[in-house]
Order: structure tokens, then C-alpha cells, then sequence
């Protein structure tokens, strides 16, 4: 919980650095480079035909721009009823498969063999429910939130008795919002644990994003295992967290692939299969 | 009770006697074993040995005067007013005359005719707080380092003398004061945390008129709950831990309230940059004792709602401090105590986020001298803290809150045997109550309400302890404590698969909660788990010359309370936690081996102490931990080792226009987590890294040097070594979003800190002005480094260092009335 703090410790901290003339200071750190981890960025989504896995490496600390494409990867995906979906390498980093029969209630491992190193990966894929409706919202500036504007907030109900853990991703016009806040790990994803079974209405994942009039937005709400749920609320932690006094202090994210060849030398990034159900809307005119 | 001797550098020069027909080393010797002797077995035609006892009072208020030297001409050894301003002194009857001496306060000489025993007190003059002259003894000032006593590993602060220094934000702090000194260190300009010799923060016990006080900060730790007006004696044990405190590992800080004045009605007030402080105090009707009262405020809220921005004025950020005290004298050898203290910090971004937090403590105390023989004490305690945070505007809107309180009653029993032989004993016992989460909605929030399993505990505890002088070279301070907790329902216990809370998955190389395996119910008033054990202390004192000692000290103790805080700074959300089925005791063993002395007739003082440290059970987090409304923290944690050791080296000059001193400390702490199982390599392999406080070099010099008679120039100048960070090893994108990966916990540290401050003081009759330079010559301290994606390219990570504070001027204006 403490972590909740430097999210919101962003205004207090403006409001003492007004008074207490503290101040930041980006600095250049002189690090050696360690040897290229496998970074996996898979997700198996149930509702969708074609299906991505992009896989890239780590970079030195003071690196720039789109990571380096991990190449030449064997990547297959098999489910617990034994059906084989084989990934084809489409450009360098990214493979891809056509169609692919992706349903709630399976279990499906992903096996990659990179550099001769074999890593695997097990994620259940669970059902989620849809989003009830989708529309938009005036939010006046406050200190904490940037510009006055509408934003788009959607009512869902969560189904009572089970774990339900999400995940919301924006498209406006088609593109994908990604938002680096502190507080990401508290918006972007959630837990049913303290409103099982109840409706949410007006729920706003994306409380820095303003919406214009007539542009089409996109909302889709991924249902995501409790591991995925750990994986990201930890990522956003560490690499949104704020990087106040108050936040957590770095570590390691440590997802679900594991290297089956080499343990020490682990693969980053997460393997995650979710449900997906999505509303577009456009945005009206005031 | 600090059970001390008297500081001979405090007294005049005695006349050289003749020297005697046997040699001075087989006459202390024979003396001391003469000592040990119960009185009147010698010769029965000595004078009678009588005693003299009560209280030592300042003539100006009526408050009582604390470790004030008491002493009868002729007689070897003095004694020192306890912590209540109460004294025995045996001596021989007959015309005597008795001599009194206090920092702060002329010498009071006092002849006597003593024919059986006297209770009476003694009223002391203050000292005027003359600067032009060059005096020797007497200037309020800080850490008594008694060469005399078997005493050491403390330290004293007098509010007088932390006043003349450099604060930030003109705000009088006597935590951050205190890390002026050795063995102290701070953790960040923003916070109040403290580590004493390599322990973490919440292992100082921290006790405003022996309630405790589970968090003494306000503004996320920027400023502590101390106002300066209310209290007045701080000491800060940092090993050696006489036997009748426990329950922290590493410190024990006793801040005491004034009492009031009992003569007069008075007040002060204080207006400052940040906040205003208003003290009232006076006599109670018929001369029955005094009164306290004092309150403290920010305004910088009102500057917000003055804003016609409805960004800044739908905001709210206070905080207030209440503290009041009575002392009602029951008789002349007695007194009741009733003091309490409340806090309140709001801070809240309209439609977003509000949080609340405070502190609230009481104590009722009674002292009684029973004779001359005898002093006890009986008190009463509750302390309370609780926070709530809420967060709005998301759809979900929740409000979490939490507290932690107790309440505690000891009772202290000191026997006064004779002038050189002091016992102390008495038992507490302590009902702790934690509510470590409760959610609630907000508005028509879906959120329902949950509340955390409470964790009730008892804590008993016996303690004795015998200070004992056996030779003017060799005395001793020994004693033991025997204390234990017991977890108590209502409550659910739960068990775990191979008994393992926490396993380790070696594929993934990451903890992983146990399996639980069953869980039972404890119901209400059920005790279902019990901890204890002893807890030595020893300290022991062999004078080498006259004003020289050599000190060792020896304490174990074992803490039943742990501070549930994944953050580098403790936040006010932080928990506490009990010990339980999975949660062990930490434990501490400290052993410390000193020097001191005073030279030149106490002008200056000298001191080098060197300790280790033992840690065992220490808690550490696994990555990921979530500790919120968790009934199930020992699914989260891991306990492992900690060693610290170091050196700290401390020269203080008293005496003349420049006083001050230096304080290095060169010290080491670290920590191990061993895994879990099989396969599993523990946090950084197993092997030590340095804990969160380790700082290498700690260098503070301070000045006080009166400029004039009204103008009081003071300074302090802090050199240390930055803090351990981890740093990374490389970044890697998922989803879209840049992030570090790290390397070894704690393998790097922040850049070195250096800081100077500056403060000037103008005393009127009535008035005050000071006006400082916090930082003067603006460095740029970091106090934190962050990994972040930076503003102009979110692929690119900056890495940012942040400092708290630059250069800030205040000012601020005192008067009485």
C-alpha cells in the first residue's frame, strides 16, 4: 500500500519542492553491459484469430529507441488437449500465427528455443465478462490530473464467487495509449477482491488521457490470470512506480518463462493469455 | 533512572590534603573493600549515618530538576537526582554542608544540621544566560558523557542548546538534532527515521513521557511531532540499555514534557515560515503544582485556499500538535503526573486523494519517596495511531485505514541501599492492539467492506537491576530483564504446506507463497502462541585516572514488534506486526568497549567507543510482497541475520565563546537472508549486503559562538558517505513500456553528502529572532536515485537523482508573556 503513496505523493512533493527549492538531476551512469536476456512479450487472446509473440533481448542501461529483435527463435504454443500452434517468424523479432483457435478453459504452454536455450512458459486462459457499456466523461484539471477534458470510463460487472483479475487497454483512433504514471499498477489493472459479484460503474483506467470530439476509441478488457495480475502490478511498480523516496525499492520483475537449459540466465518479460472482450465508440460532439 | 555519579568537573577544586602515610593505591583499595561493608559494622564510634531526601526544584517554576549533582562536603561521593528530580544522599550526621549543582543553574551550597534523617527539597537558581562572559561551567549543552559513571552508550540533548541551532524550515527538531551526534545517522532530509549504530528505524523505541510513540513525524516524515515548547529532557540510550526498558532492538529515545511553571502564569509564542507554536503554563490554585499547555500549526494550507485557483484551493495540508501536562504534588515527597499529547496530519488533492493520520498518548503517573529508602513509581500509559487514506475518482473509491495501539502499566521500585549502591526492579505488563487494514467505499462505491484480522498481544515483562560502586575505580551496573509476549485472540491462524509460508520456485527463480494447508480459529481471549527470554545487561566502569575511564557494556534484547515496511523510507501507511506461528522475535546482542575523559578541568570532553552488534530474525521482503489487508504477512516475508559494527569518535568543547563539538562515526551494517529450501540461493545469494542504513563516514561539526550579548551565531556542518542503492545492469521493453533490470541489492551508493547550515539568534528580554540558511551553500544532496522512463524519449531510461532540499532560508519570532 505503501507503494499508493508516491502516486500520490507526485503533488505534495511539487507543492514541498515549491517551498523547499529541492530539485532533480538526470546523471549518467558508466555501466558495463551484461550478457542479452531473453525478453518475451507473448500474449495468447481468446476472441482474436491472429495471435503475436514478440520476442526482443535487453539492451545497455543507456540504450534508445525499439529494443534489439530477438531472431531465428523456434516458438510453438501447445494446449493441454495437446493441439500444436506453430509461430512463423514474420520480421525480425515478431512471430506470428493466422488463425489460431484460442479458448477460455485451456491451459497452453509456449516453448521458444533461442541461441540453444530452451524456455517454457504455462499460462491457464481464463473467462472474463464483458464490459456493459463504454462512454465518456468532463474531468476538470486538478493538481494531480493534468488537463480539463473528456475521458472514457465503462461500467462492467464482475461475476461473483470467482477471482477476477483485469487488464484495460486503450486504442484512440487506432492507436494503442500507453501511459508511464506513477499509479498504473492501481488503474490499468485490477482485482475483484474487495467488490466480488458488484457492478462498477464509471470506472476510469486512463484518467491522463483526454479524449477529443469524433475520434474513435477502443476499449478492451482483457481477463487475466492472478500470476499475470502479480506480474504487472509488479512491472508497473518498478518501471512507473515514481522512483520517490517512498517507493519500493528496484528489483527484478520476475515473470513465468522459464529457462529450462540454463536457469541463472532467466528470460524477462511474461507469457499472458486473457479473454478479451472490447466496445469502440466515437467520441461526441459537446 | 540513569543511576549515575556525580561529574567532578562540575565541582570546585577541593584543598590538596597532605599526603597519607599509606599509599594511595592500597587506601582506595582497602577503602573499597571497607565500602562493601554494611554501614555501622566498623567502628561504632563514627557519627551516625543519616539521609537526606527530596526533590531538587528550579526557584523560578517550581519544575523539577533531573541528574543534578548532589554532594556533602567531606564525603567521597555524591549521588544524581532521578529522572523525577528525587535524590538519597547518606551521610554522616552532625553540621554539613551540602553543595548542588545542575547544568543550567548556579551552585546552591546549603549548611545543614543533620541529627536524624531530613526530608526536604532544594530550589535551585536558573543560570543567566549571560554571553559576554567567558564562564566555566554551567552553559546549557548537550551530551553529558560522564567519565565518572558505568554509564555509556547515551546520549542527552537539552532543548535550550537545540534551539541556538541551524533547523530546516525554522522548525525545532530534536530527532534530527540528535543525528548530530555519534553513532545516529539519518536516512533522508525527508524523513524522521533514524538508524542508531546500524539498526533500522523501527527498532527505536520511542517514548514521549514513557507512552510510545509508533510514529513521530508529521508531513510523510518531513518534521517529527516534538514541539520544542512542551518538552524538555531528551537521552537517547544507544546500547547498554538499562534493564528496565526493552522491546526495541537498538535505542531507546525518552522525551520528557515540562511540567509548567508552579510559581507563575507564562506563555511564549512562535511564529515561523511554516508553522506557529503557542505555549501556555502556570501554577494549579493553592500552590498544588503547574499546568502545560502548548499547540502547534501549519498555515500553509491557508495560502492555498487564499488561491483563487480551484486547482490549489479545493486542497488541504495541515498539521497540529497538542501537548499538555499537570503535575499535582501529593504531599511533600509525592506527585501525580497526567500528561498527554495529539497529532493530527491532513493532506488532501480534491477528488483524488485524502489522507489523515495521527498520534494520540496519555500517561498518569504517580511518584511516591517512601522515606529515604525507597522511591516508586507507578504508570500508566496508552499510546494510539492510526492513518487513513482514501482514493477517489477512479470508479472504485476506497478508504483504507488502519491503527496500532496500546496501553501499559509498570511499575519501578528504586531501593537506595547507600550512596554507592543503588537497586532498581519492577515489572510492566502491555495490551497491544493492531487493526492492520480496514476498506471501506467511498460514495456509491462497489467496493465492500473488509476488515484485516486483528492482532492482540500481551506483553509482560520483570526487571531488576543493581547499580554498585566497588572502588572509586571500578563500578558496575548489571542487570536483567526477563520479558515475553504472548499472541492472544480473536484470530486465524493458518498452516502451511511443509510448514513453508514461503517457498521458492527454482525454474522461475522467484518466492512464491506456501500452501495453505488449514487455518484455525483463535477466539477471543485465547492466547495461542508465546514467546519470551532473558535479557542481560551489563555495564562495567574502571577509572584510569582521576577524569579517565574505560568503559564495557554488554545488552541483549528482543523485539515483539515488527515495522511491516517495503518502502527505502518508512511511510505513515506502514504496519506493525507481531510476533506469530511464522514470525520469530528479532534479537539483538550488542557488545561496546569505550573510552572518555574531560580534560582541563572540564572544558573539554573526549570520548571513543567502539561496538558490535549481533541482529538475528530480521524481516526482509520478497519481491512483489503485498502487504495490504494481508492476514497472511508470513507469506510475504523472510527473516534473515544483520551484523553492524563501527567506531565513533566524539570531542566537545564546553567551556569559553566557541563551543561545540565533532562527532565522526565509521561504521558498517549488513544483512543475510539464507533461502528458504533446497535450491534456493537467498536475497543476493546468501552471502551479506549492506542493509538500507549503511553509511560508511559520519562527520558532523558544530559551533555556537555568541556574537554579542543578544546575537548567538550557530552552525553545523555534516559530511557522510550516501546510502546504499541498487543499480541496474540493463532495460528491456514489455508491452510498450521501458524498465530496468538490476543487479545486486544495495551494490552501489548515492554520492557523498555535505551540507552546511547556518543560524542567528537575537535574544531580547522578551523577544526572539532567528534566521537561518538551511544548506548554505545550496548542494545538491541525493537522497534518492530513480530508473524511469524519461520525458522526451518514453524508450530511453533517466536515470534521476533527487534531492530534498536546496537552500532555504527562515525566519521566525518568539516572544513571552
Amino acid at each position: 500500500m505503501a507503494n499508493v503513496l508516491s502516486h500520490s505523493l507526485r503533488v505534495p512533493l511539487t507543492l514541498l519542492a515549491a517551498l523547499s527549492t529541492g530539485c532533480t538531476r538526470i546523471v549518467d551512469l558508466d555501466l558495463d553491459t551484461p550478457p542479452r536476456q531473453l525478453v518475451v512479450e507473448a500474449r495468447l487472446e481468446a476472441g482474436v484469430l491472429a495471435q503475436q509473440i514478440r520476442l526482443t533481448t535487453t539492451d545497455a542501461f543507456s540504450g534508445t529507441g525499439a529494443p534489439p529483435p530477438a531472431a531465428g527463435a523456434s516458438v510453438l504454443v501447445t494446449d493441454d488437449l495437446g493441439t500444436e500452434l506453430p509461430f512463423a517468424e514474420d520480421e525480425a523479432g515478431v512471430y506470428r500465427v493466422g488463425t489460431a483457435a484460442i479458448t477460455p478453459g485451456r491451459t497452453y504452454t509456449l516453448s521458444i528455443v533461442w541461441e540453444g536455450e530452451e524456455y517454457r512458459a504455462i499460462s491457464p486462459l481464463v473467462d472474463g465478462p464483458a464490459i456493459d457499456s463504454l462512454y465518456f466523461k468532463f474531468r476538470s484539471a486538478t493538481l494531480a490530473v493534468g488537463d480539463s477534458g473528456f475521458r472514457a470510463v465503462l461500467d462492467y460487472t464482475d461475476p461473483a464467487g470467482i477471482k477476477n483479475y483485469y487488464f484495460w487497454e486503450m486504442f484512440v483512433d487506432g492507436e494503442r495509449v500507453v501511459t508511464t504514471d506513477p499509479g498504473n499498477q492501481w488503474r490499468v489493472i485490477s482485482r475483484d477482491r474487495f467488490y466480488d459479484g458488484q457492478r462498477v460503474a464509471g470506472y476510469l483506467p486512463f484518467d491522463e488521457k483526454v479524449v477529443e470530439p469524433r475520434q474513435v476509441v477502443r476499449m478492451r478488457q482483457l481477463a487475466i490470470t492472478e500470476e499475470a495480475y502479480q506480474y504487472l502490478f509488479a512491472f508497473y511498480d518498478q518501471a512507473t512506480g515514481g522512483g520517490s523516496p517512498f517507493s519500493t525499492p528496484p528489483a527484478s520483475v520476475r515473470g513465468n518463462v522459464a529457462n529450462l537449459t540454463r536457469p541463472e540466465h532467466r528470460a524477462l518479460g511474461f507469457f499472458l493469455t486473457a479473454d478479451v472482450r472490447s466496445r469502440s465508440l466515437i467520441v461526441p460532439d459537446p | 533512572m540513569p543511576l549515575t555519579f556525580p561529574s567532578r568537573s562540575h565541582l570546585p577544586a577541593v584543598p590538596v590534603r597532605p599526603p597519607p602515610p599509606i599509599s594511595p593505591v592500597r587506601l582506595r583499595w582497602l577503602f573499597g573493600v571497607l565500602a562493601l561493608l554494611p554501614p555501622g559494622l566498623l567502628n561504632a564510634q563514627e557519627p551516625p549515618q543519616v539521609r537526606l531526601s527530596g526533590y531538587i526544584r528550579s526557584r523560578a517554576t517550581g519544575e523539577v530538576v533531573r541528574y543534578a549533582q548532589v554532594r556533602a562536603e567531606g564525603e567521597r561521593a555524591g549521588v544524581e537526582s532521578n529522572q523525577d528530580g528525587f535524590f538519597v544522599l547518606s551521610l554522616a550526621a552532625g553540621r554539613r554542608v551540602v553543595q548542588i549543582r545542575a547544568i543550567g543553574y548556579e551552585p546552591l551550597t546549603d549548611t545543614l544540621e543533620l541529627r536524624e534523617s531530613l526530608a526536604r527539597d532544594f530550589l535551585l537558581d536558573p543560570q543567566a544566560f549571560t554571553l559576554a562572559e567567558v564562564t566555566v561551567a554551567g552553559r546549557r549543552d548537550t551530551s553529558d558523557i560522564d567519565p565518572l559513571t558505568p554509564e555509556m552508550s547515551t546520549l542527552r540533548m537539552d532543548v535550550a542548546t537545540v534551539k541556538l541551532l541551524p533547523v530546516v524550515l525554522g522548525e525545532l527538531d530534536p530527532i534530527r538534532s540528535l543525528t548530530l551526534l555519534p553513532g545516529v545517522s539519518s536516512l533522508s532530509d525527508a524523513s524522521t527515521g533514524f538508524s542508531v549504530r546500524g539498526g533500522t528505524t523501527d527498532q527505536n523505541l520511542i517514548l514521549l513521557d514513557e507512552a510510545t510513540i509508533y510514529n513521530p513525524s508529521h508531513v510523510f516524515g518531513f518534521f517529527s511531532v516534538f514541539n520544542g515548547d512542551a518538552i524538555d529532557d531528551i537521552k537517547l540510550y544507544k546500547g547498554a540499555i538499562p534493564a528496565r526498558y526493552g522491546g526495541r532492538l537498538s535505542s531507546v529515545l525518552d522525551v520528557r514534557q515540562r511540567e509548567g511553571n508552579a510559581n507563575q502564569f507564562e506563555g511564549a509564542a512562535t511564529v515561523g515560515l511554516l508553522a506557529s507554536r503557542l505555549s501556555f503554563e502556570g501554577p494549579l490554585p493553592d500552590q498544588r503544582g503547574s499546568f502545560l499547555v502548548a499547540a502547534r500549526r501549519t498555515y500553509a494550507d491557508l495560502f492555498l485556499k487564499l488561491s483563487s485557483d480551484p486547482d490549489l484551493n479545493r486542497n488541504v495540508a495541515y498539521f497540529y500538535d497538542l501537548n499538555a501536562k499537570t503535575n499535582v504534588r501529593l504531599g511533600s515527597t509525592g506527585a501525580l503526573l497526567l500528561s498527554g499529547y495529539f497529532g493530527r496530519d491532513r493532506f488532501e488533492v480534491a477528488e483524488q486523494f485524502q489522507s489523515s493520520w495521527g498520534n494520540a498518548s496519555g500517561t498518569l503517573r504517580w511518584n511516591q519517596a517512601l522515606g529515604s529508602r525507597l522511591f516508586s513509581k507507578a504508570t500508566l500509559t496508552i499510546s494510539d495511531y492510526d492513518y487513513s487514506i482514501g482514493f477517489l475518482g477512479s470508479g472504485l473509491d476506497v478508504n483504507w485505514s488502519s491503527r496500532i495501539g496500546n496501553m501499559d502499566l509498570q511499575v519501578l521500585e528504586t531501593w537506595y541501599i547507600r550512596n554507592g549502591s543503588t537497586v532498581e526492579f519492577g515489572g510492566e505488563l502491555a495490551r497491544h492492539d493492531i487493526r492492520s487494514g480496514t476498506i471501506r467505499p467511498v460514495g456509491d462505491s462497489p467496493v465492500q467492506p473488509r476488515d484485516a484480522s486483528p492482532r492482540n498481544g500481551l506483553a509482560p515483562a520483570v526487571h531488576a537491576s543493581h547499580q554498585v560502586e566497588i572502588s572509586p575505580s571500578l563500578s558496575l551496573q548489571y542487570g536483567l530483564r526477563l520479558a515475553g509476549y504472548w499472541r492472544r485472540g480473536p484470530s486465524t491462524t493458518y498452516r502451511y504446506a511443509d510448514d513453508a509460508p514461503v517457498v521458492y520456485n527454482p525454474a522461475l527463480g522467484r518466492y512464491e507463497r506456501g500452501e495453505v494447508v488449514d487455518s484455525t480459529i483463535r477466539p477471543d481471549g485465547s492466547t495461542f502462541d508465546r514467546f519470551g527470554g532473558l535479557e542481560p545487561r551489563l555495564g562495567v566502569r574502571v577509572g584510569l585516572a582521576p577524569t579517565t575511564s574505560l568503559k564495557l557494556g554488554f545488552s541483549r534484547t528482543r523485539q515483539y514488534l515488527h515495522l511491516i515496511s517495503n518502502t527505502n523510507s518508512p511511510t505513515p501507511v506502514d504496519i506493525w506486526e507481531p510476533v506469530g506461528p511464522y514470525l520469530e522475535p528479532q534479537l539483538s546482542d550488542q557488545l561496546a568497549l569505550g573510552l572518555t575523559t574531560t580534560t582541563g578541568g572540564g572544558d573539554y570532553e573526549l570520548s571513543v567507543e567502539t561496538y558490535v552488534k549481533w541482529f538475528r530474525n530480521l524481516t526482509d521482503f520478497i519481491e512483489g510482497a503485498d502487504i495490504a489487508l494481508n492476514d497472511r504477512l508470513e507469506t510475504e516475508m523472510l527473516q534473515g541475520n544483520g551484523r553492524a559494527y563501527g567506531l565513533e569518535l566524539y570531542g566537545r568543547k564546553r567551556t569559553g565563546r566557541l563551543t561545540g563539538w565533532v562527532s565522526y562515526t565509521l561504521g558498517r551494517s549488513e544483512r543475510r537472508v539464507p533461502g528458504v529450501g533446497a535450491n534456493d540461493p537467498g536475497i543476493n545469494e546468501g552471502k551479506y549486503y549492506p542493509s538500507p542504513y549503511d553509511k560508511t563516514h559520519d562527520l558532523t561539526l558544530v559551533g555556537l559562538y555568541p556574537l554579542s550579548s543578544t546575537w548567538t551565531f550557530g552552525g553545523t556542518f555534516l559530511l557522510t558517505s550516501g546510502l546504499p542503492v541498487t543499480y541496474p545492469i540493463s532495460r528491456y521493453v514489455y508491452d510498450g513500456i521501458v524498465v530496468a533490470e538490476y543487479g545486486p541489492r544495495n551494490g552501489n551508493r548515492l554520492p557523498m553528502y555535505h551540507r552546511l547550515d547556518l543560524s542567528f539568534t537575537r535574544q531580547g528580554e522578551r523577544t526572539q529572532w532567528q534566521f537561518g540558511l538551511f544548506n548554505a551553500y545550496n548542494r545538491f544532496n541525493a537522497q534518492s536515485i530513480s530508473f524511469q522512463p524519461s520525458e522526451d524519449d518514453p524508450l530511453r531510461i533517466d536515470a534521476t537523482q533527487i534531492a530534498i532540499f536546496g537552500i532555504v532560508p527562515s525566519v521566525s519570532f518568539s516572544f513571552k508573556f
